[in-house]
């Protein structure tokens, strides 16, 4: 039986139409971990369009500099800072510097992270420690440093996390993120029910496919058409959706949502059929992420 | 800051279905955004949730292309003690009533080539008895279903399943008023099959 009926895919609206009202976050200073690429770069654009200054946490400063002279052009403060989520004195200073320079951090969107397709069997120490502390320890870690300084002060606050599509199925061939990511959603959830008294929200935004510049292919429109025709929704994800999604969930609309996932991937975590092709493990695949040998 | 969320919605016709203060909460922030709020009663068949969806088009003369329905599941009766009809009732209004306008919905655009945009309200599954936990599972799976069946035809399928459907603060009443007018409306175009919560 077949369908010919057309395809219908749904664009968002571009970057420049505004989501949130222009000044929702006119008395706020935003903390981006991660902030000087991908992700972590829409987040912290998706902030200073709703008029939040901005610090830019990455380990390379010139690359966070980039993206704040970017907000900066955008009319918002932006500070860069260079850090290591995953020492903690690190971390406090961070918070040290850019409360000094913008005043006291009101959110937190912690997007540092890394991932590569790797075999789990041949995963170094070293890359199992930088993938897994990175992500979890980087967002345990800044996200107490937050929450410490905003109870200190008796002000209420808002996290958001980064997380992904497949942490409630693994991801065969990235042992290393399939944990990290899952981790930073329970993480989410029992860090809102601590924080709940002090008035701390967290939440999370589990990401499907966002091409960027620095992401595999992200800077081919013909490789990013391709993979966008293996997701449901007809498309891979445009950067300016995942930000606003994080952006929501810290603003003011959001005042009384607190330990959620919110799922943004186009359908691509659900895609699945009773006959599919003959099962390749990831050790015996052409491309660890891809399917066939 | 504005006690209602910008004009996220481009006039759409919506069909709401059930009551409570959640729902109420809902159609007022969809109306805010920009929709046009019609009613529909829980049914118990396809053919009358297609009399709700036309009476709802011709009244608003305009397609519907939004559906929330929220059906409500039942108490926490516990499940020695549930008497038949009640069970029945309660996955009747749970599930069954929405997944009869979901289906005539989602049939009707792709026929008419429109897109569209389906949200369920739900409790948690733990909020309620027997029924209400049979309700949420395969309202949640259903979710995830008719996300993936429907995707290419530009129809998206959420559910917010929380406490805070069935009352709450009005900080809580007014976060999910403005989760459910971001969800539904374009901004939220690559959400499909998420099923979250308020604060639950």
């Amino acid at each position: 039986m077949t369908n010919q009926r057309a395809d219908r895919i749904i664009a968002p609206p571009d970057f420049d139409r505004p989501f949130l009202p222009e000044a929702v976050f006119s008395d706020d200073v935003v903390l981006v971990t991660g902030g000087s690429s991908g992700m972590g770069r829409g987040m912290a654009l998706a902030f200073a369009q709703g008029g939040a200054k901005l610090a830019i946490l990455g380990r390379d400063i010139d690359k966070a500099r980039a993206v704040a002279a970017e907000i900066e052009a955008m009319g918002e403060r932006a500070l860069a800072i260079a850090a290591d989520v995953r020492d903690a004195a690190q971390v406090s200073a961070a918070f040290d510097a850019a409360e000094d320079e913008l005043g006291p951090v009101s959110i937190l969107a912690n997007n540092a992270g890394g991932n590569f397709p790797a075999l789990a069997e041949s995963l170094s120490t070293n890359a199992w420690n930088a993938i897994t502390q990175i992500a979890i320890d980087g967002t345990f870690l800044c996200s107490a440093e937050f929450a410490r300084r905003r109870m200190a002060i008796a002000l209420p606050g808002a996290i958001v996390n980064n997380s992904a599509q497949y942490i409630r199925t693994g991801f065969p061939g990235d042992a290393h993120s399939a944990a990290a990511k899952a981790a930073i959603a329970t993480l989410t959830r029992a860090l809102a029910r601590d924080w709940r008294p002090g008035g701390i929200r967290v939440n999370c935004v589990a990401a499907g496919f966002f091409p960027h510049a620095a992401s595999p292919n992200g800077d081919d429109p013909e490789m990013v058409e391709k993979l966008g025709r293996m997701i449901p929704a007809g498309r891979t994800g445009r950067m300016q959706e995942f930000g606003w999604a994080g952006a929501f969930l810290c603003s003011p609309f959001a005042s009384a949502i607190t330990g959620q996932v919110m799922m943004i991937d186009g359908g691509e975590s659900l895609r699945r059929a009773l006959l599919s092709p003959d099962f390749v493990p990831p050790n015996q695949r052409a491309n660890i992420w891809g399917y066939s040998q | 800051m504005s006690r209602t969320v910008p004009s996220w919605l481009a006039d759409p016709v919506a069909i709401v279905i059930g009551e409570g203060a959640g729902l109420e909460a809902v159609a007022h922030e969809l109306a805010a955004a920009g929709a046009t709020i019609a009613r529909g009663p829980v049914v118990a068949s396809r053919a009358d949730a297609a009399a709700a969806i036309d009476a709802a088009s011709a009244a608003a003369r305009d397609p519907v292309t939004l559906l929330v329905h929220a059906g409500s599941a039942g108490d926490g009766t516990r499940a020695d003690q549930l008497d038949p009809r009640a069970w029945r009732a309660g996955l009747q209004a749970g599930v069954d009533s929405g997944f009869f306008y979901a289906a005539e919905l989602a049939q009707s655009l792709i026929a008419q080539g429109r897109p569209g945009v389906i949200l369920f309200l739900d409790l948690p599954e733990e909020a309620g008895g027997a029924v209400q936990a049979a309700a949420s599972g395969a309202l949640s799976n259903l979710t995830k279903t008719l996300a993936v069946e429907w995707a290419r035809d530009g129809i998206r399928v959420n559910t917010i399943a929380s406490r805070v459907v069935a009352g709450g603060t009005r900080s809580q009443l007014r976060s999910l008023g403005a989760l459910a007018a971001y969800l539904v409306s374009d901004y939220a175009a690559y959400i499909t099959g998420c099923v979250m919560g308020v604060d639950d």
